[in-house]
């Protein structure tokens, strides 16, 4: 049985949300896997050792604030869990969970720190289409970033953006190649809404780990993903389209 | 000097894109360059009137301003929707004198969410109409607390604001202000009503805690209530206090009851008509005139079209790609309507470029598996997107057809017989339009 955990479902909700959890669901599902998908909005008394992954969607930046306070408690748990191997997914705002701090023009405020990163919220917004490259696959990530903040880190990247912007900002406070956080099975990424809907390859790396850590051994069924892989060439080829006319103009 | 000259100009421009055909703002753009301060440097009438909101507000306006010329006064407004700066300034110098004096005894303009704070700089509304703050168009709005902030710093003394009070949003932007409610009341939300796949009613925009609701008109709109901070729905002057879908007759409470044919059958039309007579009673208007005005009123904005062609009928419903309220309004009128439905998404935006679709996953589709949906086809570019959304709705796989590419339209067509329900956004209206049987001939009555 592989337990998937759907953390603040209305808390941090903006943007089709959560498609992350259906698609990873019928995936694990279709390879062969039993599943149990558990959602809420109250993270007092969760045993996060007790699933098996762990998903925080987009909320605003007020709500990011709400999701830090509630999480207060559990960052030992957090981080336990992330050494054991739970995969987990921050996306959108939730990202800057993971972060060691968040700091706004009035106001800082810890988070769960799983990532030795800080995070320094703008006035102004950074919104836009991306494509994003990245060591996990020959494939782009497409999708939406809808931020309003930098992430001031030495880690290293989760993505390396093409197109669109990033996220990591250099000590000059310019803005550096890199966007979002990966580290064992801990995904973190301002791309927003339903992040594995847009990006199938993605979807199967996270379920293909998960069915591995489930039924070790095992050898998970193919599963039909036509809608999805052909939606995903489509938004690529048209992102292509606009890259490469930026960059000839 | 440069008032005239840019009065003049705008003038000149307008008459040109008028012969040509192009947009509204292009004029009131070069007015502005040549004179930044063009709009408070016009005189304007004692009635000056925004309207703004995520949804609703092209048609509010036209039903306000249908409301106000039938009882006598000549009103300006902007027709084409064009709602940022630019597009008011040549809504008003195209209604005033060569020196600045607008004619009209009332102005009435829609307003856009981000920019009403910007051109209210200019032009200060002696009322101002929040709608609506909803998810909208992630692309340029962000989130509807975003959108709230940007209302909230338009929102200035002096001014009425007449504001929806079953939305949380809506009445947080307006805190503050001297305002008058309108709302939809439980006995006028129709039964069986669903009310959406996500849930942005759960929390208060202003301090977090738990809402509860004492009944929900859709998504966050109701009767709610704050037990942490108290904020609740607003007092009502005007209310929705019925709403017989059998036979699409409102009632509109204000002291007395008021009933009116809605010229589409639908809460969210109801809405807006609700808005507008609610602005028009502030405006002074009798309330019998506004009955008689726009009862069974159709819009003209061209946001819903019928056809007849082969002996059924052919419904455009013009709705809001990146807005699922649009969307989810189009596809309960469709599936109580009874018929099949096309969705077409083909260009998400027609005004900038984004591939963004995450949307599609806040639409409520499983309204179209009712049984009075025969077929479900879907088109456009990005139709492996709807299909993958709609493989995880309760429509039934053999109810779905995926056509593909807008070329299938026609062919699709000549095969449905079937009244057929098109659901698509502004940037891909005329692509199914163009894909008409040569023999639809258009009507007006739905």
């Amino acid at each position: 049985m592989i337990r998937l955990l759907h953390l603040f479902p209305n808390l941090m909700n903006l943007y089709g949300d959560w498609g992350n959890i259906a698609v990873l669901d019928r995936a694990l599902r279709s390879m062969g896997a039993e599943t149990e998908v558990v959602s809420g909005d109250c993270a007092d008394g969760v045993d996060l050792m007790g699933f098996d992954f762990v998903f925080i969607g987009a909320g605003t930046e007020k709500r990011v604030r709400q999701a830090a306070e509630r999480l207060s408690g559990m960052r030992d748990e957090f981080h336990a869990a992330a050494r054991e191997g739970k995969v987990m997914l921050f996306t959108g705002t939730a990202s800057e969970l993971v972060c060691r701090e968040i700091a706004a023009e009035n106001e800082s405020f810890k988070a769960l720190g799983l990532f030795d990163a800080v995070v320094r919220r703008t006035a102004d917004r950074q919104t836009g289409d991306v494509l994003y490259r990245s060591g996990l696959s020959d494939r782009l990530a497409a999708g939406f970033v809808n931020k309003s903040g930098f992430v001031m880190t030495e880690e290293p990247p989760l993505f390396t953006p093409c197109f669109g912007p990033g996220s990591f900002e250099s000590a000059g406070g310019t803005e550096a190649p890199g966007e979002g956080l990966h580290r064992g099975n801990v995904f973190a990424t301002y791309l927003t809404g339903p992040v594995l809907v847009r990006n199938p390859w993605l979807k199967k790396i996270v379920a293909e780990e998960l069915f591995r850590r489930a039924y070790p051994g095992a050898e998970p069924k193919a599963y039909p993903d036509e809608y999805a892989e052909k939606g995903w060439s489509v938004t690529v080829s048209e992102l292509e389209k606009r890259m490469n006319a930026a960059r000839n103009s | 000097m440069r008032k005239i000259l840019a009065i003049v100009v705008c003038k000149l421009a307008a008459l040109v894109g008028k012969l040509i055909g192009r947009g509204s703002s292009k004029p009131g753009a070069l007015a502005l360059k040549i004179c930044p301060d063009i709009i408070s440097r016009l005189e304007l009438p004692d009635t000056v009137v925004a309207v703004t909101g995520s949804n609703g507000k092209t048609s509010t306006v036209e039903l306000a301003v249908k409301i106000l010329r039938d009882s006598g006064r000549r009103v300006c407004w902007n027709r084409e929707g064009s709602n940022q700066t630019e597009g008011i300034a040549t809504m008003l110098i195209c209604d005033s004198t060569l020196c600045g004096k607008v004619r009209s005894d009332a102005v009435v303009m829609e307003s856009d969410e981000r920019y009403a704070r910007l051109t209210f700089k200019y032009l200060k509304p002696t009322h101002f109409m929040i709608l609506n703050i909803l998810r909208d168009q992630m692309t340029r709005n962000a989130h509807p607390e975003f959108i709230c902030g940007k209302i909230a710093e338009a929102v200035m003394s002096g001014m009425k604001v007449i504001v929806n009070a079953d939305d949380p949003m809506s009445l947080l932007a307006a805190e503050g202000a001297e305002t008058v409610g309108f709302g939809v009341e439980d006995v006028a939300v129709p039964a069986g009503k669903k009310t959406g796949v996500y849930d942005d009613g759960a929390y208060c925009p202003r301090c977090g805690g738990k809402l509860s609701y004492g009944y929900r008109v859709s998504g966050a709109l109701g009767a709610f209530r704050c037990e942490s901070c108290g904020l609740e729905r607003g007092k009502v002057r005007y209310s929705l206090s019925g709403f017989d879908t059998e036979n699409g007759v409102i009632t509109v409470f204000d002291g007395a009851d008021h009933r009116m044919k809605c010229g589409i059958n639908s809460l969210y039309h109801a809405y807006n008509m609700l808005a507008a007579f609610a602005l028009c009673r502030e405006l002074g208007v009798p309330a019998e005139s506004i009955e008689k005005s726009i009862s069974d009123y159709f819009l003209t904005n061209g946001r819903v079209r019928c056809w007849e062609q082969g002996g059924r009928k052919l419904v455009l419903l013009t709705s809001k790609h990146e807005n699922s309220t649009s969307y989810d309004y189009s596809l309960e009128y469709a599936a109580r309507a009874g018929g099949s439905v096309l969705v077409i998404v083909d260009a998400v935006s027609r005004k900038y470029f984004t591939g963004e679709t995450s949307w599609l996953w806040d639409i409520d589709f499983d309204r179209l598996a009712s049984e009075n949906v025969r077929k479900v086809y879907i088109a456009g570019k990005y139709v492996w997107d709807i299909a993958q959304r709609l493989s995880y709705s309760e429509i039934p796989a053999e109810k779905l057809e995926i056509i593909g590419e807008l070329d299938g339209i026609g062919d699709m067509l000549s095969r449905e017989k079937n009244d057929l329900y098109i659901v698509t956004c502004f940037s891909d209206r005329d692509k199914f339009i163009s894909r008409l049987p040569a023999d639809a001939a258009e009507r007006k009555e739905l």
